[in-house]
């Protein structure tokens, strides 16, 4: 059973540890959240070997992150299967739903919308005739894109490994495809001597590179031994890592707050590191959007672990 | 009720013998504690429920009985992400059915109850949406037919006296019959009363 409070907690980690990560690269797919207007941040990913993909969505105004409620909400559509998008933690505002898609071609269609009976449909009682019915908050509702999958993506090195130096380099291979960009996200498990863990995700943003079929980031791009807390903070990159977290079915684990971390005195003895590698297609923003990004994307997860001497 | 208290802790002290009563009339009360169950996913708390009732006993063993029972509010309060909400029922029902009465030994016997209930609740249901649109609130009443069981044991604390002690189970159906989601109610916990067996 998932946990929204600690997906919360690993969402509320993310924002102010998700900032560009260690490549210096710029993210050519999300444009920045509009200071006015509506901005959307709308992904379909299809992890390795998987039938359902996984849509995450949210929607800001005047770049104040809303939550839908009383009726709205987001629904996803493949051509063989649809799902409400649910809010992991009231109010978060961040929407995830799992949905089966026929194939990497098959279209996903993403949008807000109002229908009071449906976004209730989890309750037990009879929601048709027991409601209290607001009507819909025009502001919100109507906006859609549409996404197609990427070509599969199977990373072909740096499982199971093991790095010893923040310097040592994590070569990524893969077979080249049709993405736009490929970003990674990984999520960091460290412990120090005394046993105490931190758990947090980093998002990195790879580039160009798909036809190239290689990246290589450092360890230190991921595991920074400066005082990562004060990475600048960002929107955009929490949708991947809703994605992420939703993939690696994260929900069950001990996470903790941004206060239990302590950064200034934690000496590593190793962390594990789930790294999702994505390639992403960008797809055009919904009318009427000022800011956002809508993407496809398929990934493919591996597991390493730093364990300095 | 009050006679009830002054009768009980004399009834526990003594030991008379139910003595078969012939057919006549008797009149009852019972108060229950019971959890509420309207299916899955359902979460509403329990709730007290009374009872009056008279009853045209055939012989020491057979009664029919005719009652009224009111139900006070179960309520659930619940919240996702589209907002918070409440529902409140209350229920009066009106009842007929048969009382079997075992062969006493001593001043103890066991009973049954069992028949057929129309029931009238009142539905108060309300809805919040975070204070980012307007909530508000309605009232609904559902009207229908059920049944009802119960079984425990009776003890004859005086010659035209029991004191029934049991566990008791009532079904309220097919609440918004014509809904997406129809649901029954269900009633189960303990019981407790006195029957006044008249000649």
């Amino acid at each position: 059973m998932t946990s929204p409070i600690r997906v919360g907690t690993l969402l509320g980690v993310g924002l102010l540890l998700a900032a560009c990560g260690g490549t210096g690269k710029q993210d050519e797919l999300r444009d920045p959240i509009s200071q006015t207007g509506i901005s959307v941040g709308l992904q379909v990913n299809l992890p390795r070997d998987a039938t359902n993909a996984d849509a995450a969505a949210t929607i800001f105004k005047n770049a104040q992150r809303q939550p839908l409620v009383g009726g709205d909400f987001f629904m996803a559509r493949s051509t063989v299967d649809e799902a409400v998008l649910k809010s992991l933690e009231n109010l978060s505002g961040d929407y995830l739903g799992r949905l089966a898609v026929a194939g990497p071609t098959d279209p996903v269609t993403l949008s807000t919308e109002y229908d009071p009976i449906r976004a209730r449909e989890d309750r037990w009682y009879p929601v048709d005739e027991l409601l209290i019915d607001p009507g819909p908050n025009p502001d919100l509702v109507g906006y859609s894109g549409e996404i197609l999958i990427p070509a599969p993506l199977q990373i072909t090195s740096a499982r199971n490994a093991t790095y010893a130096s923040r310097s040592d380099n994590i070569v990524l291979t893969w077979t080249p495809g049709n993405g736009q960009q490929m970003t990674s996200n990984a999520v960091v498990t460290c412990v120090d001597a005394s046993g105490r863990s931190y758990r947090y995700p980093r998002f990195n943003v790879l580039g160009n590179v798909d036809g190239a079929g290689t990246f290589t980031l450092q360890v230190n791009d991921i595991i920074p031994n400066t005082n990562i807390i004060n990475a600048v903070a960002t929107f955009v990159h929490e949708v991947s890592t809703l994605i992420t977290v939703a993939l690696l079915e994260y929900y069950s684990y001990g996470l903790v707050s941004v206060s239990n971390v302590p950064l200034a005195t934690f000496v590593v003895q190793h962390c594990d590191v789930d790294l999702t590698v994505f390639r992403e297609i960008g797809y055009p923003l919904p009318q009427n959007v000022a800011g956002g990004f809508v993407i496809g994307s398929t990934s493919d997860t591996v597991r390493f672990r730093f364990d300095p001497p | 009720m009050k006679r009830f208290i002054a009768v009980f802790p004399l009834a526990l002290l003594s030991i008379t013998p139910l003595q078969a009563q012939p057919a006549g009339t008797g009149v009852g009360a019972h108060l229950a504690y019971v959890a509420n169950d309207a299916g899955s996913g359902s979460d509403l708390d329990a709730n007290l429920r009374g009872e009056l009732f008279g009853q045209l006993r055939f012989n020491p063993h057979l009664a029919f009985e005719l009652g009224y029972a009111h139900s006070t509010s179960t309520e659930e309060e619940g919240a996702d992400n589209q907002g918070t909400y409440s529902i409140d029922i209350t229920s009066d029902d009106f009842y007929g059915g048969v009382r079997l009465q075992s062969q006493a030994i001593g001043a103890w016997s066991l009973y049954g109850r069992g028949g057929l209930l129309y029931y009238r609740s009142e539905i108060d249901f309300a809805e919040e949406f975070f204070g980012l649109k307007p909530g508000g609130e309605i009232e609904e009443i559902e009207e229908g037919i059920g049944y009802y069981l119960e079984a425990g044991v009776s003890y004859a604390a005086a010659p035209e006296l029991l004191l029934d002690l049991g566990f008791t189970y009532r079904v309220r159906q097919d609440y918004f019959e014509d809904s997406r989601r129809p649901f029954d109610l269900e009633e189960m916990g303990v019981t407790a009363g006195l029957v006044w067996l008249l000649r």
